[in-house]
């Protein structure tokens, strides 16, 4: 790197992105079938759910928290729906206001665990209320997928635009992270979710309410969860009272490859979405080379570590330098 | 402080109600649920015309985890049990979180038996661990039939009623390969690897595909997750384009994101989709000719028979050791009988 | 008088900033107690930490039983037998007496287990040989205080140790367990131990040990035999320096009261604290370390609540309840410890500088980008922040800058009540006169402006008026203009004296 370089910081994305780029291209060798206009689009909408269930995660890592529960958050959310539907609701617009009313509701009930309750960290809440989800979506169900959703509701998650079918889901998370990057980085309460993850006693001190900053975090990532749920149900055609497993540890992967971090008041939009892409890139390369899940499971976890190990170096480096400069300063 | 309480208030009581809600409408479909033939529903009433009283019998159900397949097991049980007099109150139904809970689920059987059940519905995640407990339990004079999966070493069972799952997947696969015509090509989603369901299942569809002249391209994981599996076959469809003439499936969970993928890339009717399991959510896609066609085990029938047999063992009668349910097709034809 | 058991021989020691240790030099002897003694920073800990090898000098030499050493880290000097018993206790109060003497030491038996057998034997001999009396399979957590620093002196002798330090032994301690502790190291000294002694008591100095030791400003200033020393003589040994015109004091006219406390508590912190500070007027806040000083002014911040009293602000008596009430009413706290409680580091200048007043900066929904950046050029104009740009993350910047980042934010508030603690702490001469400029500033604008300080000088340079506070009690008022305005008599007040005419 030039001295010129030096100065001035990568943006976060900049890793992830590179990284895509390298991996495309060697899978664009390896697979004739990689590079073609309807498999980009393949991989958008395969993007979609775990980006926006990332972004979620995302305002929560950023006040140094965790959300364990959005897995089940996205499956409670689309069965609640699909209970309506079931009993004839068939109003689109009810239907999606009950969603992202389940979502609010779980979001603010984990924040409250962790804000009122007092407890000891949001991981032990999280954790609790996972399950608690899940049950809640499994009894409301009895268990049972529900299928049968009006086209207006399945429109986000099923709906591709254009003659290159761009599919409308991936348009949403554009929206959506667009929305939330302005959020983040232009509004009051964005700036002060960073400076409560950065040092919540500072923040206090300064008159910030954290409690209800770390409150709003949650209910985001309940929110951002339901709306993974809508694009869930029109991408399957059901509601699943099972589904989202893994999605907590994608969303978690997604966003660490994209520069947050677990202490908090680090992280940005865009690295979780280039996070969430590289993630889909991996799995959709293994799959047309016939790759099993085991390979996959494989190559995923080398990757978050090694993104973290490069964020580890990286943020080494920096201590260093700063040291050195205030050493020089001090010896002048 | 005093804010906060209210939120919390609020909460609870939002919850509440969303769960109560939630439960009535639980309750008026478990009223229409039996979908099973209501001959062998007689024949267990004519049954227990000269038993004497059973209504203070007690019966356990343990299963294998929580979804809708283990839960039509459940309803068969209690079915039965009240086709033979017994209060539904007195079935206990539990299951570990997940398959792979092996211990969990020994805990729930030796539980029961220390709640002094008289029967005892069983399937085994775990043959091999469960085998103590089962010898307990059948020590102690408790009637314990297997159901849906066996304990083959366990010799003091009732009975196993089930369907082998090699069985029912090479059956089934048997008849979509036949209806396909022969020659076609077929991709198949499977559940988790290294479960061993799933495992036997995917061997008899490949078996049964193969036995009727057509061609496996290739086997995915998609976990038993419709948005995995519809990942999956996307990419199938890009990979072997205009090539797949049909997907096959290990659980009906995967076959709806398969088919709303194949629907999603306008292939609609070209790719053939075959659900296992005969889950609500796909039998409603054999209504839309989505689905072609779905095997299904009969959980219902399993549950239930599996009541009348322990209640026979208790009047001393045998059984032979495998029941064979067999597997049903559902396809365009008849979905409307398995439709709640 | 013993051989000399370690000695330190002109040692420097720089942080960034400043210079901890300057041709420091000292001695300690086998069988002596040695008292150490000086102002809040005078540099005792940097000494302690440099005879326990967790500071590495720059300059200067280090010797034990006579032969010239290195230490490169702590273990090098556990290795020499020195050994330190600091002020917080390295006990698990979850483990008993033997785990936490044996801990990292464990001696195992013949299978490869753990002879405990042989360890609680030991253990019992040791704390015997103290002449305390324990059963050491108790957990240390079910002990007092002083017992559990009993376990720790204990641990050191386990380590053979030639030379214990113990840093303020008796901050946490009653009556009886600093008697009991006395008792302990006087065994000690005739068992042949050097041990370096500590304290700000001044009587305890004079009671126990056998020299002392003054230091100021990371010097050695005198070593005397305690016997020969007077309380006046040592107080004046520990502040004695002039005041140069490092303080740009200005004419000022204090005017209504702006803030008032009456009978404030917080039980185990501060009790019963009256008083007034006017506006346009510079108040202090003097007295040691530990005195309640940040305590108080927390709690008048709601910060942590006080337990009860109460609180006006302009004469009309204010509920705060939480930061935010505070800053409501017109309250700025610049904390002592600004990267702890002032700053996030990570983040930009910008960003820092819009901490308190985000919520201002709004245009529509979102923030005025416009604005912020202007607001955050004009403090850095103002208050000649050095940065390369206000784009650095504020943790780059050197301590003096950063301060001036936390007195920025709180400026960018309509503040009327500005409290300061500690605001020079650890930036150099040049930026503390541009933090006693923002001070001046304030107090011709008529606010109120409070510092909590434990560098005499600066009190006296700068105050109109300084309050002494004393374990958690107010001890004395003294008006610029009284007699008593002056270093010796408000140490004596800090140190527990009473004052003539008071």
């Amino acid at each position: 790197m030039s001295s010129k370089m030096k100065g001035k910081k990568l943006p976060a994305f900049a890793g992830p992105l590179m990284a895509v780029i390298l991996l495309s291209v060697i899978l664009t060798i390896v697979s004739a079938q990689f590079l073609t206009m309807d498999n980009w689009m393949n991989i958008l909408r395969q993007t979609a759910i775990n980006a926006l269930v990332s972004c979620g995660m995302l305002m929560v890592l950023l006040t140094g928290g965790i959300d364990l529960s959005v897995g089940p958050v996205v499956a409670l959310s689309s069965c609640a729906m699909g209970i309506l539907v079931q009993r004839g609701v068939t109003n689109p617009l009810l239907l999606i206001v009950v969603a992202l009313f389940v979502g609010f509701l779980c979001g603010g009930f984990n924040g409250l665990l962790f804000t009122k309750l007092k407890l000891p960290h949001p991981f032990v809440s999280t954790m609790g209320a996972r399950q608690i989800y899940r049950g809640l979506a499994l009894f409301i169900t009895g268990a049972a997928p529900i299928a049968g959703f009006p086209a207006a509701v399945m429109f986000l998650g099923y709906q591709n635009i254009g003659s290159i079918k761009f599919p409308v889901c991936f348009l949403a998370v554009i929206v959506i992270f667009a929305i939330m990057g302005i959020f983040l980085n232009r509004t009051a309460l964005g700036r002060k979710i960073y400076s409560v993850g950065g040092n919540k006693e500072a923040a206090r001190l300064s008159g910030i309410n954290v409690s209800s900053t770390l409150n709003f975090a949650y209910i985001m990532s309940g929110i951002m969860s339901a709306i993974a749920g809508i694009v869930l149900v029109g991408r399957v055609g059901t509601a699943l009272p099972l589904a989202g497993e893994t999605y907590d540890m994608d969303a978690i992967a997604a966003c660490v490859i994209g520069g947050a971090s677990f202490s908090g008041g680090k992280g940005t939009v865009s690295g979780t979405l280039m996070g969430a892409l590289l993630i889909a890139v991996i799995r959709n390369g293994l799959n047309l080379l016939g790759a099993q899940t085991d390979i996959q499971y494989i190559v995923i976890g080398a990757v978050i570590i090694a993104a973290v190990f490069v964020d580890v170096v990286r943020g080494n480096a920096e201590a260093r330098s700063r040291r050195l400069a205030m050493a020089k300063k001090a010896a002048e | 402080m005093k804010k906060a309480k209210r939120w919390i208030g609020i909460l609870l009581v939002l919850a509440m109600a969303f769960t109560l809600g939630a439960c009535g409408g639980g309750g008026s479909d478990a009223g229409t649920t039996p979908p099973a033939d209501s001959g062998s529903g007689t024949a267990a009433d004519s049954g227990d015309s000269g038993a004497k009283d059973v209504s203070s019998l007690k019966i356990g159900v343990v299963m294998k985890s929580f979804d809708e397949f283990q839960q039509q097991v459940i309803d068969g049980a209690k079915q039965g049990a009240k086709d033979a007099g017994i209060p539904e109150a007195n079935v206990t139904a539990v299951a570990p979180n997940n398959e792979s809970e092996i211990m969990a689920q020994v805990q729930s059987v030796e539980d029961l038996i220390a709640k002094n059940v008289d029967i005892l519905l069983i399937a085994a995640n775990q043959a091999d661990t469960l085998m103590n407990a089962l010898n307990t339990a059948a020590e102690k004079g408790i009637k314990v039939v297997m159901v849906d999966t066996d304990a083959p070493d366990f010799k003091d069972k009732v009975t196993y009623i089930g369907t082998d799952n090699y069985e029912a997947a090479y059956e089934g696969a048997k008849e979509f390969g036949t209806r396909l015509g022969g020659g076609k090509n077929v991709v198949i989603l499977r559940g988790k690897l290294g479960d061993p369901n799933h495992e036997k299942r995917t061997e008899g569809l490949v078996a049964g595909l193969e036995e009727t002249g057509n061609t496996v391209l290739e086997t995915q994981d998609a976990n038993c997750e419709s948005d995995k599996a519809a990942n999956a076959m996307e990419a199938f469809i890009t990979k072997y384009p205009n090539q797949i003439d049909a997907v096959m499936v290990t659980s009906d969970s995967m076959a709806v994101g398969a088919a709303q993928a194949i629907k999603g890339a306008g292939l609609g009717g070209k790719i053939k989709v075959c659900g296992f399991d005969g889950f609500q959510a796909a039998i409603d896609l054999v209504a839309t000719g989505e689905i072609e066609m779905i095997i299904a085990q009969k959980p219902f029938e399993i549950g239930r028979q599996g009541v009348e047999c322990a209640l026979g063992a208790l009047d001393g009668k045998t059984y032979d050791p495998y029941i064979n349910t067999g597997i049903a097709i559902i396809d365009g034809d008849n979905y409307k009988d398995y439709q709640d | 008088m013993g051989e000399v058991a370690v000695e330190l021989r002109n040692i420097r020691k720089v942080f960034p900033g400043v210079v901890a240790l300057d041709d420091m030099s000292i001695q300690l002897r086998r069988g002596e107690v040695h008292g150490l003694i000086g102002e809040n920073g005078a540099g005792k800990s940097t000494l302690i930490k440099t005879l326990t090898g967790v500071n590495i000098p720059e300059e200067g030499e280090i010797f034990v039983d006579g032969k010239k050493v290195q230490f490169h880290k702590p273990s090098d000097a556990r290795a020499m037998g020195i050994s330190c018993v600091y002020q917080e206790l390295n006990i698990v109060k979850e483990l008993s007496i033997t785990d936490n003497m044996f801990i990292g030491n464990y001696v195992k038996g013949k299978g490869g287990l753990l002879d405990y057998k042989y360890m609680n034997r030991k253990a019992r001999e040791i704390m015997a040989s103290m002449e305390q009396d324990v059963e050491p399979t108790e957990l240390c957590g079910n002990q007092g205080m002083g017992q559990q620093q009993m376990v720790e002196i204990g641990k050191s002798i386990l380590m053979d140790a030639q030379v214990i330090i113990l840093d303020e032994p008796t901050s946490s301690l009653g009556e009886k367990e600093a008697a009991e502790l006395f008792r302990t190291v006087n065994i000690l000294k005739d068992k042949g131990i050097a041990i370096l002694f500590v304290s700000h008591k001044l009587e305890e100095i004079f009671e126990l040990c056998d020299v002392v030791t003054v230091m100021r400003d990371g010097k050695h200033i005198i070593t005397k035999p305690s016997a020969e020393m007077t309380k006046d003589e040592l107080i004046a040994h520990m502040v004695g320096r002039s005041l140069t015109n490092l303080f740009p004091k200005i004419e000022t006219h204090p005017g209504a009261v702006a803030l008032e406390t009456r009978g404030l508590t917080r039980v185990g912190e501060y009790y019963n604290i009256d008083f007034q500070a006017r506006r346009g007027e510079i108040l202090g806040f003097s007295g040691l370390v530990g005195a309640g000083r940040t305590e108080l002014v927390r709690g008048i911040f709601a910060a942590d609540l006080p337990d009860k009293g109460q609180i006006f602000i302009d004469g009309k008596e204010a509920h705060i309840r939480t930061p935010r009430q505070a800053i409501e009413h017109k309250i700025a706290l610049l904390t002592e410890d600004r990267k702890l409680q002032g700053l996030v580091l990570e983040e930009s200048v910008e960003k820092n500088l819009t901490l308190v007043n985000i919520d201002t900066l709004k245009k529509g929904f979102l923030v005025d980008m416009g604005r912020i950046r202007k607001q955050a050029d004009d403090a850095v104009k103002k208050l000649q922040i050095r940065t390369p740009s206000v784009d650095k993350a504020v943790g780059e910047l050197s301590g003096g800058n950063q301060q001036k980042v936390v007195i920025g934010k709180w400026m960018n508030t309509d503040a009327e009540i500005y409290i300061f603690d500690e605001p020079t702490r650890g930036i150099d001469v040049g930026a503390k006169i541009e933090v006693y400029n923002v001070m001046n500033e304030l107090v011709r604008q008529d606010k109120c402006v409070i510092m909590i300080s434990s560098e005499l000088p600066e009190i006296l340079g700068m105050c109109d008026r300084v309050i002494v506070m004393r374990e958690g009690e107010k001890m004395a008022e003294i008006d610029r203009s009284s007699v008593h305005f002056n270093q010796e008599d408000i140490m004596k007040a800090a140190w527990g004296g009473k004052l003539d005419e008071q």
